[in-house]
């Protein structure tokens, strides 16, 4: 058993943030994991994503009208790109590498930006107000796209490069002249760029937290809900297979039954038709039929061998004529070759016995009373049947011989109904007995109230 | 006084039972009969608590003639008296609702007994194997004790515990425990202690 494999969910530290999980099959599920949840999220931040960067297409195109042709190549290339993220998107190799897609995706729009920044500036325009394009840039790929931390630090930092980069490559064609402080701008702008960076990034640590600290959960219940099944299996498992010895203990009785029944129809019918036949035949190649009424006689006892043989067979007894009456009249069959006094109880007998217990009982009473003919030589037989407490209890009391309980050679039948009384009818068989103080036999089973 | 009325055939036999139960101040003799018919006759104008009934018999036989009462009376006990001894007779006549048996051999003095018990209430069959008496009494409902309880009850009545009467009657605590819950459950009694109470009311103990 795989007892304590995963006992507690594992915590998340920083160094799964950077690094990913220890074990790399848990990061592989992790990363599969993330995609199937936010992959909705995703493509529709990258809709958005391409809609707005349309939309400032045509605000810029009333502001700066006379740059139209070379906004247009712009705006087009990277929605196109930004498209094609989304294409791309339902492929497996996004599912597998989305960061590193979102990564691209962040650098195409800040490309795009500071692209336009140069073409403005280029134009003799200011470019101060285009540092916001970049910070929504960031917050997009950030919040909308769920960027992980590694990759969202990356992102921003080539942006900030870049602004800087951008700076100083725009900074020469303005004139000296010109009103703007370009340096002001710049450190202004780049404030607010750093520290939504920041923003950003804390905000990218925390959710890529949230988001393992889950995975984690639920590959703990995960866990919990597979070990759980595997010991539903066990269980059901071991019931099986206890129903299967109980049905191979009732077939082995059934099966006992019927090799008693072909014995005793062997040996006692099979022997006597044929002598019966002899005779017969004997008399007819004679013609005298003086025996026959000797044959007849002998026809006669057959017909009452194979009522016996009938009348023992337990069952039928049982469903024709209830349990008290099959004892009564097992009794009255053997009181003509027993040496013993019966006396027998039946006390408040008016609650309802399942067929199966009557037969448990009838079963373990035949057994006793055949120890008691057979072994014990006992002269008093007190037989009780009891109802109390909606249990039905089955007291056999002799004062014959007895024997030493802890033999194991003594009731082999009888330990094998014990079996079955404990695990089947709710109930208990005690047998006790002392070398020369007889025995006592108590079978106590549940009785079904009407 | 137990009202008895005999059937059999055979007189001898007969004259000597009735002389025998007039002796015995329980049991009254109230008429008897040679053969079925007449038995049937009786039953139905006198109150009568058991007949006797031979089973070999002219006219109607025992058998026929138990089918009978237990048709059309069957408050009345019937005691089988028979020299016959097989078991499919036996088992028949039970079948047939009859509450004793005896053999003829069996003796007089067994024969009032049997009458006493199946008064009672008991069924009492009891054959001759082979010389040795076979007996089988069966009784239904009641809240009669067995032996062996009354035996436990008794150990129980001087004071021993459940332990010591276990030793002393060679037994497992476990069966004694047993027991004592049967018992207690036939009498009614909520405790021990008042399951020898019960035991000392009825004079078993």
């Amino acid at each position: 058993m795989k007892k304590n494999m995963i006992s507690s969910p594992e915590k998340v530290s920083w160094w799964n943030i950077l690094f990913g999980f220890r074990d790399g099959y848990n990061e592989k599920r992790f990363i599969i994991d993330y995609f199937d949840r936010f992959k909705v999220q995703v493509r529709f931040g990258l809709l958005i994503s391409i809609f707005i960067y349309l939309v400032f297409y045509f605000i810029d195109i009333n502001v700066f009208p006379e740059l139209e042709p070379k906004l247009i190549v712009n705006r087009l290339l990277v929605s196109g790109i930004f498209a094609m993220i989304l294409g791309v998107s339902f492929t497996k190799v996004f599912a597998r590498h989305m960061q590193w897609f979102l990564l691209f995706f962040g650098l195409v729009a800040a490309v795009g930006i500071l692209w336009k920044l140069r073409l403005l500036n280029q134009n003799g325009y200011d470019f101060s107000f285009f540092y916001p394009g970049l910070i929504l840039t960031s917050a997009i790929v950030t919040f909308y796209l769920r960027v992980r931390f590694v990759h969202s630090a990356l992102l921003n930092v080539f942006v900030i490069a870049a602004y800087i980069l951008v700076f100083w490559v725009c900074i020469e064609p303005i004139p000296s002249d010109s009103p703007i402080n370009l340096t002001q701008t710049f450190i202004n702008s780049l404030f607010f760029i750093v520290g939504s960076s920041l923003l950003s990034l804390y905000a990218a640590y925390y959710l890529e937290k949230m988001t393992r600290n889950d995975f984690l959960a639920q590959q703990h219940i995960n866990y919990l809900n597979d070990h759980l099944q595997d010991e539903v299996q066990q269980r059901t498992a071991e019931l099986r297979e206890e129903k299967r010895k109980n049905i191979n203990l009732l077939l082995d009785g059934q099966e006992k039954e019927r090799k008693r029944i072909s014995k005793e129809l062997h040996d006692s019918v099979g022997c006597q038709l044929a002598l019966v036949k002899m005779n017969l035949e004997a008399q007819q190649q004679a013609q005298d039929y003086s025996g026959l009424s000797q044959s007849i006689g002998a026809v006669t006892d057959l017909i009452k061998d194979v009522r016996d043989i009938s009348h023992n067979h337990s069952v039928f007894v049982l469903q024709r004529v209830g349990l008290t009456n099959a004892i009564e009249s097992s009794l009255y069959q053997i009181l003509p070759r027993s040496c013993a006094h019966f006396n027998v109880y039946f006390h408040r007998l008016n609650g309802h016995l399942s067929s199966a217990a009557q037969l448990m009982l009838y079963r373990v009473f035949q057994e006793a009373l055949n120890n008691i003919l057979k072994h014990s030589e006992a002269t008093e037989v007190d037989i009780q049947l009891v109802q109390h407490d909606q249990q039905v209890s089955m007291v056999i009391c002799d004062n014959g011989k007895g024997f030493d309980v802890n033999d194991a050679h003594h009731g082999l039948g009888m330990h094998n109904m014990r079996m079955r009384i404990e695990n089947q009818l709710e109930g208990e068989l005690i047998i006790d007995s002392r070398p020369g103080y007889g025995t006592t036999l108590i079978a106590t089973i549940k009785s079904e109230e009407l | 006084m137990i009202k008895v009325f005999i059937t059999d055939d055979h007189q001898s036999f007969k004259e000597g039972l009735i002389a025998y139960l007039k002796s015995d101040p329980e049991i009254e003799v109230v008429g008897h009969a040679q053969n079925g018919k007449e038995a049937l006759q009786a039953v139905a104008v006198e109150p009568i608590d058991v007949m006797l009934l031979d089973v070999d018999m002219p006219e109607m036989n025992g058998e026929e003639t138990l089918i009978a009462i237990k048709k059309n009376k069957p408050e009345v006990k019937v005691l089988i008296l028979t020299s016959l001894n097989d078991k499919p007779l036996i088992d028949s006549l039970r079948k047939n609702g009859a509450e004793g048996f005896r053999s003829k051999e069996s003796g007089i003095t067994d024969i009032s007994n049997a009458i006493k018990r199946i008064h009672q209430g008991y069924i009492d069959y009891l054959v001759h194997n082979d010389d040795k008496p076979n007996r089988i009494t069966i009784r239904y409902t009641g809240s009669h004790l067995s032996p062996q309880e009354i035996k436990v009850i008794k150990h129980l009545a001087e004071g021993n515990s459940t332990k010591v009467t276990a030793e002393l009657m060679r037994l497992s605590v476990h069966t004694i425990e047993s027991h004592c819950k049967i018992a207690r459950a036939k009498t009614g009694a909520k405790n021990v202690a008042e399951l020898v109470a019960i035991a000392i009311r009825q004079g078993v103990v």
